[in-house]
């Protein structure tokens, strides 16, 4: 069973100084929660941020303690999907990769197993001023919830969760903002029938539900079997309040908000602060009349750091498998596949192949500007290469990189319209950094310190912590290599 | 985001960007910073994508009461508009 506050043992336990707490009460839609984020995030920390006197948007202290930016490492993410942290990196991703091809079919239980069921709200006491809705930017317009509202195609029945943008408009209206995507098609048809489209909100649930949303299986395939199989365990479902079983809801969640949205209707949204750090622009977009609010008794309000290393990680970690998989079956020599933050986990793509024959790099890296379109750059790397380290990213590309040669530029490729670089509404300019190594001919070979050399000095032996006193005597460690030189009598003789 | 145009408040004068659906359909604008709502007509300063520069296009014209703006003038078909491949969080 899916508990948010399981994961959240998981991860004080595993990663206690990546969890800090805020017990000071901070107001949300005044950006005061984001301004916390934003200071750890300037000093170079990204921990899970639990929030317990945020106020609700009556100025008070609200019932829901919040959480935030749990996703920010990659850590997490393998925690939440009962994985060491060890593996966050490629290993995570495979896996990723490996249980969305799963479906696990959910369980249908009652009202009274259903923790979400513990408090139910309808009507004029479903009012969204009791949460603690963050307004992230200072462009933004209202506080936004941006988790994942549920969906139901009416043809297929199939359910369907992306995360979405929604801004506060009223007690018991959002705006929703929807690319052209699933959730767009379900309501769509809902529209061109004159129906209202029945949405459920999941506002807070286990990490591993939100996970499992990110799938990018085909539209049809339903979402609920996917997410379980992300998940590693059956999906708990129980009927909705305002459809009954027509429309299932997660049994397990903190919170869910179910609503209809009105067929062709359509009002002013945004601006908001996107995912590639910058604002995509106010324009027209749907709105959503809530019916009922569900949560647990003890539920804790969730929000993601939008256009920040929580939003970008859970945006590229799915697509990595993916794309090392289509590689694989054309490049067999494809070590790893990463979307590094630096490219906010969509426009940059790191591939690293042990090349065996020039023009393999390219050929990868095509598949990739194939595979996902969101991606602009591809940087391909020998082997020897972390593709999750920028610095040694950007050694190859400085080292084995001449421009004239290396580089590839293709125009009039499909892009992202809040890509601001971009020139054209949709279509962009992709390029290919070809950093690896030619084959045909000798090339230098990369600096090396030998691994025995290191194996014989390990520095927790040698290194003097900080703050030590320095020993009285300093007894020369015995090496296998005999004495060490007398400081300041180099090797070689200086350069005159 | 090529066709983005930017539209100074007549209120606050807080500048913020527009998609170009915006442009061409009767809908209230919605300032982020103040929270006034307004028709373009009434901002003081419009750009455009291409760096054209130009005060609204009757600036002039007396604007009705704050509260009487309401938030939008619902057409009762949507606009074009729906089916630009734009983004957001969904597209994680």
């Amino acid at each position: 069973m899916l508990d948010l506050r399981d994961f959240i043992a998981t991860a004080e336990a595993e990663l206690p100084d990546r969890v800090v707490h805020i017990d000071r009460s901070v107001n949300p839609a005044e950006f005061e929660v984001t301004a916390i984020l934003q200071q750890l995030e300037d000093v170079g920390r990204n921990p899970m941020a639990i929030f317990h006197r945020p106020l609700n948007l009556f100025g008070e202290v609200s019932r829901f303690p919040l959480i935030t930016n749990i996703y920010a490492e990659r850590e997490r993410c393998a925690l939440a999907l009962g994985m060491p942290t060890s593996e966050a990196k490629f290993p995570l991703s495979l896996e990723y990769g490996r249980r969305e091809k799963e479906r696990i079919s959910p369980t249908v239980v009652s009202a009274a197993e259903a923790p979400v069921k513990e408090v139910i709200q309808l009507g004029d006491e479903a009012d969204l001023r009791q949460f603690p809705i963050v307004r992230h930017h200072h462009m933004d317009p209202a506080p936004y919830i941006d988790m994942t509202p549920i969906m139901r195609d009416p043809d297929s029945g199939a359910y369907n969760g992306a995360y979405l943008r929604m801004m506060y408009k009223g007690p018991q209206k959002l705006g929703l903002h929807m690319s052209p995507r699933h959730n767009w098609q379900i309501t769509r048809k809902h529209e061109e029938r004159g129906l209202p489209t029945p949405v459920a909100i999941v506002v807070s649930h286990h990490p591993a539900f939100f996970l499992g949303t990110l799938n990018v299986a085909p539209f049809g395939d339903d979402d609920y079997e996917v997410i379980g199989a992300v998940a590693g365990q059956s999906l708990r479902l129980v009927p909705s309040e305002t459809w009954g079983e027509d429309f299932m809801v997660p049994a397990d969640a903190d919170i869910v908000i179910e609503g209809e949205i009105p067929p062709n209707v359509r009002e002013v949204e945004g601006p908001f602060g996107e995912f590639p750090g910058t604002y995509g622009p106010q324009r027209l977009r749907w709105v959503i009349e809530v019916k009922a609010i569900t949560h647990r008794r003890n539920a804790i309000y969730q929000d993601v750091f939008v256009g920040h290393a929580d939003d970008w990680i859970q945006g590229g970690l799915p697509k990595e498998a993916r794309i090392y998989n289509r590689i694989k079956g054309v490049v067999p020599s494809v070590t790893a596949v990463h979307l590094p933050t630096s490219g906010v986990c969509r426009l940059h793509c790191n591939v690293s192949i042990d090349k065996k024959v020039d023009g393999e790099s390219k050929q990868a890296a095509f598949i990739v500007l194939g595979e996902v379109d969101m991606i602009k750059h591809v940087f391909v790397v020998d082997a020897d290469v972390d593709v999750f380290d920028d610095r040694q990213v950007l050694w190859a590309v400085a080292t084995r990189v001449q421009g004239d040669q290396d580089i590839d530029i293709i125009k009039n490729a499909k892009g992202n319209t809040l890509d601001p670089s971009q020139t054209d509404p949709i279509m962009t300019t992709k390029m290919i950094i070809d950093a690896t190594k030619p084959v045909q001919r000798p090339f230098s070979e990369r600096i090396l310190v030998p691994q025995e050399a290191k194996d014989r000095v390990p520095i927790a032996d040698y290194v003097r912590p900080v703050g030590a006193p320095a020993p009285l005597d300093v007894a020369e460690p015995a090496t296998a290599s005999g004495p060490l030189p007398a400081a300041g009598a180099p090797d070689e003789p200086a350069q005159p | 985001m090529a066709q983005i145009f930017y539209v100074h408040c007549p209120t606050c004068g807080g500048k913020f960007p527009c998609h170009p659906e915006l442009w061409q359909v009767d809908y209230e604008l919605l300032c982020p910073f103040c929270g006034d709502s307004f028709p373009q007509e009434a901002s003081p300063l419009i750009i455009t994508a291409t760096g054209e520069r130009r005060p609204g296009r009757d600036a002039g014209r007396p604007r009705p009461p704050s509260g009487a703006a309401g938030p939008a003038r619902t057409p009762a078909r949507a606009p074009a508009g729906d089916e630009d491949p734009s983004s957001s969080a969904e597209s994680m």
